[in-house]
């Protein structure tokens, strides 16, 4: 392959997953029909496991593979670039929820550990039913006593969790949990909350809303004695039982920090770390299996390598280390990948980012100093921000072509959210207009540069982080530079590292943030979008209206109409949760910010280079990379395989 | 000799106090802390973190403390409890974290280090010997491109090349069919061919000064009076060249020991990085970008320490090798 290929890919907005149809259902095997990996044969045969039919559940989850049935063995390498990064790591070993999302509209909910669930009338009651006999790694039962145990014990435990999460509450008071049966549990809300329905599909796997409690409860004071717990804490070199007890449950990041003891009900478990490397096998209770009846998955090892250095993760994928890699492969290092795919026997897949923007910039309306906060709020001013840049000029030169020119909106997948009107509003390019908005406004050219619209010198900096994405927001600053510059304004770029960047918005002493658009993905968007200024460190383009949401209206100063009436679309959208509901919030905050240019997008949509061994099988041929779709693990990677 | 070598004992512990003072004041001086470096990390990979957890966390890590108590309960549990801490990023005892890397940095860095001398010594005689010659230009250009090549673009360089014409695995120390095994003489010869590229790579930098001090310090010594009466009693020139001028040249080598050892820990983090080797280094690099306060404070801590000893040590060895040193 060459580069001339990449002209030949189509500007796809739509991210229509072209995939194989994944079927699920659950069909009845006969007990005689199942087949195990060859590496769990001796274990099987010298009785140290029991067999396959009495570790997989009386009817376990079939999942139609991609393009064929897979064969067993090999390890799948993977990398990480950082102890949270852990994309790549999730591609190959994917999440298990108690449900999950449909990968190819990105909001049907289907079943997985949780075999149903129902509502009731008033959705305040959501009832869960889990899988008959699933199994943790170790071949002790997974039962609601495992989600009691989560709630009771470590939720409700001021020591462990000193503050309630916020999604487990509803109207200002937490949720009670019951245990109906062995199998089903409930869930009751004070008020409705269709919304909890789809953050257990995102988030509901172990850590989240359960914990392997027979592992656990040795380590809780509740059912260990707290005197050779707190001596057992202090041997193994923690302060307090809180600390070890931590140690023993990790699992949200189990990439970034092994824990080699907890029992596991994912597919993959990690069993050891040698120097860099993380190495996990399979969990050999594993629910689900294929087609045929050969219990998943089909590789045997993973194999995550920690690779601090991009430019080396950048020079390994290139040379065929890594059997997936895709969380820091940007669409910039595209050619490199292009050009060595042969040599590294490795293939490159154009999946979507799940970025509307890669750098979305944020010109702060509440800006201390009080003549460039009356100039920020002018809405000419922002729209002949918007006009004096060339998106075409930064698709070509940044992305190859390949994205899409557009305001910071959401991701077009799935549909429901997206209108290509709204999203490109303001974004042709008309130099001339924007300067004639400037002359309006009264900010005439006094020597090189143009005043403020009172006659005093005019400056304002963009302060930015350039990590994510590759050198992509570089590039996209150093252009909009020339850009505006071009439109007579005296516009500097300052460049801080990332936590520095939050410092300076967060406090205001910023004239002009910038920041990547993700949570882009509908219906997901609604847990966190970046279009209004619903949180500080999200609000860059109006620190102080901001801050007045966060803390209720305690501190900062009152936002203007438009942007309360966004909010509470938002709030409106979160409270209700129906998917109806959703979408409809979905358009209002998408067009409440084209309207309002309350941030400035430039060029979004565009592909994130996959790489996949020519060994790797059943990896869809088209699909989304993205952090709120679980990077891989949407794609069922218990079905990926090596081919021998 | 005992009383002076005591007496520089009792000296370390007031100097490492104030070290360990100044130290930790350093982790905590840039902005923010663990926490909002935590958070900051996890918005850029898109998660979103509420205020209720932050609050949360902060007030189990104890954040929300003065920053003298966070110190005293810090140098409290070293001094009493030999407990360095809980490192925030990797949740595991500080002290777990840095032994597992302590085998393959020393190893890394004793063979970087006698590289260097092995290579730096003779070369810097031979320069001094046959100053202006051929060859003490070929290696004084030689010399000072090492010097001036940064290192870690000598390391990517090294990759590159190892990788795409001899297709070695990148970085590491062994190649992923060894990592798992036990110790055997493929695995070895495994570990020899990826070792010498951070050997080569850390021990150039050093090579380039050492040529140079070494050469400087021969030549003073050559024209100084004792070494033409050796010659003219007839002594062989190679004897004496070693006998004499080089024993005072190597002095400088004696007196960078205190900055060698804790340069063993931390020396060449940004190689140690590019190449993936797992030593300390990188370890180090994450825990101040994280302000991981406990990793970091050991890590400091320790470079402390280690300087301190090495310092003494290489006064100690001065003073037995040089008799002017001794006897003064």
């Amino acid at each position: 392959m060459t580069l001339s290929t990449i002209g030949g890919w189509s500007r796809r907005l739509v991210g229509t997953a072209a995939l194989a149809t994944l079927l699920l259902s659950t069909t009845a095997f006969g007990a005689a029909a199942f087949q195990q990996s060859p590496m769990l044969d001796a274990a099987v045969a010298d009785g140290s496991l029991p067999p396959i039919e009495q570790r997989l559940p009386p009817e376990p989850l079939v999942v139609t593979p991609v393009s064929e049935v897979g064969s067993y063995g090999g390890t799948a390498r993977a990398m990480r670039s950082s102890t949270e990064e852990f994309g790549d790591a999730t591609s190959v070993v994917g999440i298990e929820s108690l449900t999950r999302l449909n990968a190819e509209d990105g909001a049907t909910i289907e079943p997985n550990l949780a075999q149903s669930w129902e509502w009731s009338n008033d959705d305040k009651t959501l009832t869960m039913t889990l899988r008959k006999g699933l199994k943790w790694s170790d071949g002790e039962p997974f039962t609601t006593a495992d989600i009691a145990f989560w709630w009771d014990d470590v939720i409700n435990n001021a020591e462990l969790t000193p503050t309630m999460p916020g999604d487990w509450m509803s109207a200002g008071e937490p949720m009670t949990v019951t245990v109906v049966d062995e199998q089903t549990f409930k869930l009751d809300f004070k008020a409705p909350n269709r919304l909890i329905e789809l953050l257990i599909a995102r988030d509901g796997y172990q850590g989240q809303i359960f914990l392997p409690a027979h592992f656990l409860k040795p380590f809780h004071p509740k059912y260990a004695d707290p005197a050779k717990l707190a001596e057992m804490a202090k041997a193994a070199g923690y302060a307090t039982w809180a600390e070890l007890f931590a140690q023993k449950a990790l699992s949200d990041d189990v990439f970034g920090v092994a824990n080699f003891d907890s029992p596991v009900i994912r597919a993959f478990k990690p069993v050891s770390a040698i120097g860099s490397h993380l190495i996990l096998e399979r969990n050999p209770f594993y629910f689900k299996v294929d087609t045929e009846g050969n219990q998943l998955p089909y590789i045997d090892k993973v194999d995550v390598d920690l690779v601090q250095n991009p430019e080396v993760y950048t020079l390994k994928a290139s040379s065929g280390e890594a059997d997936l890699a895709l969380e820091n492969t940007t669409i910039t290092q595209m050619p490199v990948f292009i050009d060595n795919a042969e040599k590294g026997g490795y293939r490159v897949l154009e999946y979507s980012a799940g970025f509307t923007n890669i750098a979305n910039m944020m010109l702060n309306q509440t800006v201390a100093d009080p003549d460039k906060r009356a100039l920020f709020q002018d809405i000419r001013f922002r729209k002949a921000l918007e006009i004096a840049i060339n998106r075409d000029e930064i698709n070509e030169l940044v992305f190859f072509g390949l994205g899409t020119p557009m305001q910071n909106s959401i991701l077009p997948i799935g549909g429901r959210c997206w209108d290509e009107a709204v999203s490109k509003t303001n974004t042709q390019f008309d130099p001339d207009g924007a300067k004639a908005l400037l002359d309006e406004i009264g900010m005439k050219m006094d020597g090189e540069w143009r005043t403020l619209p009172n006659g005093k010198p005019f400056k304002f900096t963009l302060t930015y982080w350039p990590g994510e994405g590759g050198d992509a927001k570089r590039k996209i600053v150093e252009l909009t530079q020339t850009y505006f510059r071009n439109i007579g304004l005296n516009f500097d770029v300052r460049e801080v590292e990332r936590s520095l960047y939050f410092e300076f918005t967060t406090s205001n002493q910023h004239d002009m943030g910038l920041w990547h658009a993700d949570s882009a993905t509908d219906p997901l968007w609604v847990t966190g979008p970046k279009i209004i200024p619903r949180t500080q460190r999200h609000g860059a383009f109006a620190t102080l209206w901001a801050t007045w949401f966060e803390t209720h209206g305690e501190k900062g100063e009152e936002p203007p109409r438009d942007m309360k009436d966004a909010m509470a679309a938002w709030e409106k959208a979160k409270a209700t949760g129906t998917p109806e509901a959703l979408v409809e919030g979905c358009k209002a905050v998408v067009k409440a910010n084209a309207d309002g240019a309350w941030t400035i997008g430039t060029v979004g949509a565009f592909p994130q280079p996959l790489i996949v061994s020519n060994a790797m099988r059943n990896i869809p041929e088209q699909g989304m990379a993205s952090w709120d779709w679980g990077y891989m693990a949407r794609y069922h990677p218990e079905q990926f395989y090596l081919a021998q | 000799m005992w009383g002076f070598v005591l007496r520089r004992l009792i000296w370390m512990v007031p100097t490492l106090i104030v070290i360990s003072v100044i130290s930790f004041i350093i982790i905590q001086l840039p902005p923010g802390d663990y926490l909002s470096s935590y958070i900051a990390r996890l918005e850029a990979l898109g998660t979103t973190v509420d205020q209720a957890t932050i609050d949360a966390l902060r007030l189990r890590y104890g954040l929300n403390d003065p920053i003298w108590v966070q110190y005293f309960k810090w140098l409290g549990n070293i001094v009493f409890d030999g407990n360095f801490g809980y490192s925030f990023e990797w949740r595991l005892p500080v002290s777990q974290l840095i032994i597992e890397r302590l085998p393959t940095t020393f190893l890394v860095a004793t063979c970087s280090l006698l590289f260097a001398w092995s290579v730096a010594l003779p070369i810097g005689i031979f320069s001094a010997v046959k100053q202006y010659s051929l060859g003490d230009y070929f290696f004084t250009i030689l010399g000072f491109l090492g010097l001036g090549i940064p290192n870690f673009m000598l390391a990517l360089t090294f990759l590159y090349v190892s990788n795409r014409y001899f297709g070695l695995s990148i970085g590491g120390l062994f190649s992923p069919q060894y990592l798992n095994a036990p110790w055997s003489l493929d695995k070895f010869i495994d570990l020899l061919s990826h070792l010498w590229i951070p050997v080569v790579i850390v021990g150039t930098a050093g090579t380039a000064g050492l040529i140079r001090i070494t050469r400087a310090n021969v030549l003073d010594e050559l024209r100084k009076p004792y070494v033409e009466t050796a010659r003219s009693k007839g002594l062989h020139p190679m004897l004496l060249i070693l006998k004499y001028p080089v024993r005072i040249a190597l002095n400088p080598f004696v007196s960078s020991m205190g900055f060698i050892l804790p340069g063993m820990i931390s020396g060449e983090v940004i190689v140690s990085i590019v190449l993936n080797l797992p030593t300390t280094g990188p370890l180090l690099y994450a825990a101040l970008l994280s302000q991981d306060t406990y990793l970091a404070g050991a890590f400091v801590l320790m470079l402390a320490v280690l300087t301190v000893i090495g310092v003494l040590i290489s006064d100690i060895l001065l003073a037995w090798l040089d008799p002017r040193i001794r006897l003064s």
